[in-house]
């Protein structure tokens, strides 16, 4: 599950309550509301997309698609949870979406190269570790971020992939020889 | 002990068994580290350029689309409300229907259900066993699920019996599986894995010692333990072993010699096993070298893709350097050529 806002008051809170009074905003209809709630939350939203599908360009359609899919739905967005919150869950299901539907991507879009993909500028074991992520076949890629960087339980993956808990295990197990593998080469 | 499920999570452990553990174990050391490094990565990254234009546009066409379709929207929703409550309704019922038990039919001699011996038909309850001797036999059947044959010398446990679940405990002996219902609604659990339906009918047999052998004549069969997860094609057995779940499945028609090399392989951990299993292979063994690719020590996994090559030819335009790497799409291939690939596995 992704990390609740924090119950006292702080500036985690008020961020999570300015998110919410823009979205009240956004659900009337105002785009300049939606395009603050945009600004705050686009780097995060991309990260996301660019783990889950290690490629540039089309990161930056589905970044573009969550919000188009959030703008629709933000009827649905009843400020149970924080803004942002609600925004991660609606990027990762377009993105296992479109994995869904684009199996085939790879064969008709050039895949970006690794050293593209590496989304720190940190040094060291992140850098390492960020590229091998990328380089892991895309099941395994997939469950790794969303159970290890995202937080998700196997059975909450298991329900949005469309697989069996078992076999998010599985995939996970493969992810972590693989990565093992690549970081010690 | 054995690993938790969960790298992580050491419930009930105490603090030096957990030291004791993750020092020993590689694999736990392996994803704890791992965690440990993917929880400082960075949460966020800005995208390269400012994609809200773009945005902006389809939010102005998203608008435009929206004014026009508004006066047919409530006909819709009435529709959708009136689709919902159909659907709610029929699966309260189903997942209502009472269906705690199962029939159980005589097939030979007296098998014992629960306390009392079944001379004819009866009811097999949640949580009951059945029981054969060496001259008994007896038939479970489930009509949307499928039938069940328990062997001679077999006890059978029923643990679950709902619409999402069905679940026999095969402590000892054997059964035998005709099942139709959907994939990943019949379980059988064993001492050593759980068995899956996958939309099959297999032979499942325990011994005393709680090892298993599953035999698949039809469709899949999904075999887990802790992180251990292979799926067994129709013409193919698999064996298992307590505390060390499921081996690499092989060909119902392998040789013996190639059967017990692949055993010492699996269990025993001997060294030289590999040696005698790529020596012992024949092209009915194909599909267990590929299997043996994807667990083998990277060290090893060459030689494996040399016998497995010499045996088969390669699927066309899949080159060594692929799938010595495990590429997905040369996984995928090699896959689709030896007919290992279970449906779901695609989604």
């Amino acid at each position: 599950m992704f990390a609740e806002p924090a119950a006292n008051v702080g500036p985690t809170e008020i961020a999570a309550q300015s998110d919410n009074a823009l979205a009240e905003q956004a659900k009337a209809g105002d785009t300049r509301a939606f395009e603050a709630l945009y600004r705050v939350h686009v780097d995060r939203v991309y990260a996301i997309c660019l783990r889950m599908v290690a490629d540039i360009g089309w990161a930056e359609e589905l970044t573009q698609d969550t919000f188009v899919r959030a703008w629709r739905r933000l009827g649905g967005f009843r400020g149970e949870s924080a803004f942002g919150t609600w925004l991660y869950r609606v990027a990762v299901n377009v993105v296992l979406a479109a994995l869904r539907t684009e199996r085939r991507r790879k064969a008709r879009f050039v895949r970006a190269e690794l050293h593209d993909v590496g989304c720190p500028a940190a040094p060291g074991e992140a850098m390492d570790l960020e590229k091998a992520i990328a380089a892991l076949p895309r099941k395994a890629r997939m469950v790794f971020v969303l159970h290890e960087i995202e937080g998700y339980r196997h059975d909450e993956i298991a329900r949005a992939m469309h697989i069996a808990p078992g076999t998010s295990k599985a995939h996970l197990f493969r992810a972590r020889k693989l990565l093992q593998q690549m970081l010690e080469q | 002990m054995k690993c938790p499920e969960d790298p992580l999570r050491f419930d009930g452990w105490s603090a030096a068994d957990r030291e004791d553990h993750v020092r020993c174990c590689p694999q736990c050391s392996v994803a704890i580290r791992l965690r440990a490094a993917a929880g400082v990565l960075p949460r966020s990254r800005p995208p390269n350029r400012d994609l809200w234009p773009d945005i902006a546009v389809r939010l102005a066409d998203e608008s435009a689309a929206g004014v026009r379709k508004r006066g047919y929207r409530w006909v819709w929703r009435m529709a959708a409300v009136f689709l919902i409550l159909v659907l709610a309704t029929a699966v309260w019922r189903m997942q209502h229907r009472p269906n705690v038990s199962w029939e159980v039919a005589r097939t030979e001699g007296v098998p014992v259900v629960g306390e009392a011996p079944l001379l004819d038909a009866g009811r097999l309850h949640k949580g009951e066993w059945i029981e054969t001797d060496a001259r008994s036999r007896a038939a479970l059947i489930v009509p949307a699920l499928g039938e069940v044959d328990v062997e001679p010398n077999t006890r059978v446990r029923l643990v679950e019996s709902r619409s999402q679940e069905h679940r026999l405990a095969l402590e000892e002996g054997a059964i035998h599986a005709r099942i139709w219902a959907p994939p990943r609604l019949f379980y059988v659990q064993t001492p050593s894995a759980l068995a899956i339906d996958l939309g099959c009918e297999y032979t499942l047999t325990v011994d005393s010692t709680g090892g298993s052998r599953l035999h698949v004549e039809f469709g899949y069969v999904a075999l887990e333990h802790a992180d251990r997860h292979v799926v067994v094609p129709a013409g193919s057995m698999c064996l298992t072993r307590p505390g060390k779940g499921p081996g690499t499945p092989f060909s119902e028609h392998a040789t013996v010699a190639f059967r017990e090399a692949l055993v010492r392989h699996d269990f025993a951990s001997e060294p030289d096993a590999l040696d005698d299993v790529l020596a012992r292979a024949t092209t009915t063994d194909v599909a267990t070298l590929w299997n043996l690719m994807q667990t083998v020590r990277p060290t090893d996994r060459r030689r494996v893709y040399r016998r497995l090559t010499t045996l088969t030819a390669a699927p066309d335009g899949v080159s060594a350097a692929d799938a010595l790497r495990l590429e997905e799409e040369a996984v995928d291939a090699w896959e689709h050529q030896l007919g290992l690939v279970f449906e779901e596995w695609e989604y």
